[in-house]
């Protein structure tokens, strides 16, 4: 009697086992179903470039949902001044959410979630797709900005502009906080989303498995966050979150190699100084910018939009579903049409009371052949000021790397600050970088081969401890190649698409560590890793701002010394001033921004702040009446291009 | 091969005991592959991996009974169960690994790890494949004599020869420790064996 006992459970439950397995299974075959968007450039590439799948869940819908409830003390800064969560870390107001009558929840997120936030069902990491939906940030979370008025006024939100609004880091670190929280659980979550959307209806088998994966998510992710304390630190809570002495980057602004030395390296980044303002990611055709980046390390844009999800956490995983390598390919094709075949509004259209004058335009133009064009190449005046006419790429130094630190010229050269570019670590990335996408098996021997170089030429140099690092490299390396025995679908360098006679180890000569020649034209190298900022287009210049690689200068006419550059001023939600052609931003007072919306002290005395050089086309010493009326008219130049 | 020493008895009936404590190990490590997966960097290839390596875990005993009784002694069920259900555990390993990591194209085995172990790739599950339905339809499968007993013999040679060396050359404490087990099996399997035969006239 027993021993039947015995048997029939062993045999139900082993059936059930299988039942669930193959079940789920099935279910994860239905939960990953995605076609090839089928529509032109415009279209599907906006759409991957503000709602796609990048590897970047934040968090369930559903949490986003409750978070200002469950989560209140993790998100408040103290510095709310009657904003919602989302507009106190900058980001942009869904344009539908004016619109919006029923209360926020998961059906309805499209019309609330801000501007730039996917909806995916990718669970973070490890890119499973279940029934649980997630926000998740995209390309336009950080490159879609607005423009703020004086009279309050709000643009649309405009793709391909930094977000110099958007902490990024602070929301970071507040999610972190929040998650870490040990009296937040899956079911307050739930529970507390029920109150909030109870007609909202999930059907019995997702809801299990929403709970089931809510668990999991939120004690992986604590688990995840908490294991790596040693690395982030603790993050910052309250006011500590908008404190420029907590966390030195503040809005528009990230420290993008402080991220990818932690992952991609997994090191600590906090000995790194190089802050950079979010960039403006238009025309970025590679005949006009073959080089990508303030500091031109990047060649091809999808290779520069991957590194982007990479170090905005992505992991190669989740790098490698169909749909997330198709959502970065084509939104690296829309922007390096974005602002050509795909319009982007000049500067005219945004504000037509400011319009220049066409004289002084015309004379600015003379002024900016003589002294901007040989690096930034020009934009012909266009006879209609609601358009602009195609950027001409030639130059004597367009797309040159002007080195700065240990490679400035004699004569100082950019005389920038330099830390952007010379941040430890910096020469150890493009080999890390390139290696962290396995190609195919004939490019595998070669990676191999340059990892074992590294590791030796490491203790030919003495340097133990990095032969260490890239022992570990390898071994890390030798297990993605195992994973991906074809090649990532996003490794570079990559042949040009439909190009079969291509071979991706033919084009290992661009691979890292490559020679290569600062001055060549441009470089070949996919990686490089010169202590210099590339000399690039500049189109949409009063998108731009504030300026300099990163953000010390708030507006044109401080660049160009026609009025004098501030050492402190405030930033948040500065107001856009047309005239001078950047941000309005405040000077502290008592060493302190008082204003709720403008908090963040920018001090330009901070390592990696400093606002000095470009001193172009003349130091302030060197201006003269005739020479600032040529500024002048070069400001109303720049206004057009 | 002589067959002196093979007892002269059918093989044992298959009870509800040998289905009950075969499905289940069976199951289990195939709701480890698939749920465990969920909690790890990259689920899709630990879930190839977990596969073979419940293949290995379920072809340990089966192998154990082979070498030990082949020509000798009745297989018996438990051999039989363990043998198909550690195929079906190979069989879900090469199609993972087919169709995530060579993308459903068989050609790309070959041109990545050379003919022979293409050729490995597609004919070990296919002669095992080939024993399994034989001993689900022959009526000798526990008691095989001539040139059947050589096959049998010669599919798990096959098989211990195609995990053992990949496992213990694998480049995690896993697969070694289950490339030992396997290694274990067998050599313990042959050394009562070579004891049998001494003690057997």
């Amino acid at each position: 009697m027993i021993r039947r006992a015995v048997n029939t459970i062993a045999i139900a439950v082993g059936i059930i086992a299988l039942v669930l397995s193959a079940g789920w299974l099935m279910l994860e075959q239905r939960w990953s179903e995605w076609s090839l968007p089928q529509g032109d450039l415009a279209e599907d590439g906006y759409a991957a470039f503000t709602h796609g799948a990048f590897g970047l869940e934040a968090f369930p819908i559903k949490y986003a949902v409750v978070a200002g409830r469950v989560s209140e003390a993790a998100f408040e800064t103290t510095l709310e001044d009657g904003r919602t969560l989302w507009e106190t870390y900058g980001f942009l107001a869904n344009p539908n959410a004016g619109e919006l009558r029923q209360q926020a929840c998961q059906g309805n997120a499209t019309d609330w979630l801000p501007y730039g936030f996917a909806i995916t069902n990718y669970l973070p990491q490890t890119a499973v797709q279940t029934p649980l939906q997630f926000a998740g940030l995209t390309c336009a979370s950080c490159h879609s900005g607005h423009i703020r008025k004086a009279d309050g006024s709000l643009s649309a939100p405009i793709s391909g502009m930094g977000n110099m609004e958007l902490d990024v880091i602070a929301f970071s670190d507040a999610v972190r906080n929040a998650l870490l929280d040990p009296d937040l659980t899956a079911d307050r979550i739930l529970d507390e989303y029920a109150k909030v959307c109870p007609n909202d209806d999930t059907g019995l088998i997702d809801g299990w498995v929403e709970a089931f994966m809510l668990d999991g998510w939120l004690k992986g992710a604590r688990d995840s966050i908490g294991g790596e304390t040693a690395k982030y630190g603790l993050p910052y809570h309250g006011a500590e979150l908008k404190s420029a002495d907590a966390i030195p980057a503040g809005p528009g602004r990230t420290r993008p190699f402080r991220s990818i030395v932690r992952v991609a390296m997994d090191l600590p980044g906090e000995d790194n100084f190089a802050y950079s303002k979010i960039p403006v990611v238009f025309e970025q055709r590679q005949d006009l910018r073959p080089r990508a980046q303030y500091d031109g390390s990047l060649g091809d844009p999808v290779t520069r939009s991957f590194t982007a999800a990479y170090a905005s956490g992505a992991s190669v995983k989740a790098l490698s579903k169909p749909e997330v390598v198709h959502d970065i390919k084509t939104a690296a094709a829309y922007t390096e049409e974005l602002g050509i075949s795909i319009p982007v509004q000049p500067f005219a259209v945004h504000f037509p009371d400011h319009a220049p004058d066409p004289a002084d335009v015309e004379r600015g133009f003379a002024v900016y052949k003589k002294y901007c064009a040989d690096c930034h190449g020009y934009r012909p005046v266009a006879n209609d000021p609601a358009k602009v006419e195609p950027w001409v790429a030639e130059g004597k130094r367009l797309h040159k790397l002007e080195g700065v630190g240990p490679l400035a010229p004699a004569d100082g050269g950019l005389g920038v600050d330099a830390d952007r570019v010379t941040f430890r670590y910096a020469h150890d990335l493009p080999l890390t970088l390139w290696t962290a996408l396995p190609g195919n098996a004939a490019v595998t021997e070669v990676q191999e081969a340059r990892l074992d170089k590294a590791r030796n030429d490491a203790q030919a140099a003495g340097d133990p401890a990095r032969a260490y690092y890239w022992t570990l490299k390898k071994e890390r390396f030798l297990e993605a190649k195992r994973a991906y025995r074809q090649g990532h679908p996003l490794y570079f360098p990559a042949c040009p698409a439909g190009d079969e006679n291509c071979r991706p180890q033919d084009l290992l000569d661009r691979a890292p560590p490559c020679a290569d020649d600062l001055n060549a034209d441009p470089q070949t190298c996919e990686i490089t890793d010169f202590e210099a900022f590339v000399n690039n287009p500049i189109p949409y210049a009063f998108l731009r701002a504030p300026y300099l690689h990163n953000g010390s200068i708030p507006t044109m006419a401080q660049l160009l010394h026609l009025e004098e550059r501030p050492a402190q001023f405030c930033r948040g939600e500065n107001v856009y001033d047309p005239e001078a052609l950047g941000y309005d931003a405040p000077a502290p007072e008592d060493g302190k921004c008082d204003d709720p919306r403008e908090a963040f002290l920018f001090d330009t005395a901070v390592r990696g702040n400093g606002n000095q050089g470009h001193d172009y086309p003349w130091k302030p010493e060197e201006l003269n009446d005739e020479r600032r009326a040529d500024l002048r008219a070069l400001l109303a130049y720049l206004k057009t291009i | 091969m002589a067959m002196a020493h093979l007892h002269p008895e059918p093989a044992p009936r298959l009870r509800p005991y040998h289905v009950a404590f075969t499905l289940l190990p069976f199951a289990a490590l195939v709701a480890f592959a698939v749920f465990y997966a969920l909690a790890q960097p990259n689920p899709n290839v630990f879930r190839t991996n977990a596969y073979a390596w419940g293949a290995s875990v379920l072809a340990a005993p089966p192998l154990f009974l082979l070498v030990r009784r082949l020509g000798r002694q009745v297989l018996g069920q438990w051999w039989r169960l363990f043998w198909s259900f550690a195929l079906i555990l190979l069989l879900a390993h090469n199609i993972a690994s087919l169709g995530w990591q060579h993308l459903w194209r068989p050609d790309l085995i070959a041109a990545e790890f050379g003919l022979f172990s293409a050729v490995m790739f597609w004919g070990l599950p296919a002669v095992w494949l080939v024993d399994v339905l034989m001993a689900w339809n022959r009526l000798d499968w526990a008691r095989a004599e001539g040139g059947y007993a050589w096959w049998q013999g010669l599919v798990g040679t096959c098989v211990f020869f195609s995990f053992a060396p990949v496992l213990l050359a694998g480049g995690n404490i896993v697969s070694q420790a289950l490339g030992g087990l396997l290694v274990l099996a067998v050599a313990g399997a042959l050394l009562l064996r070579w004891y049998d035969g001494e003690e057997v006239p």
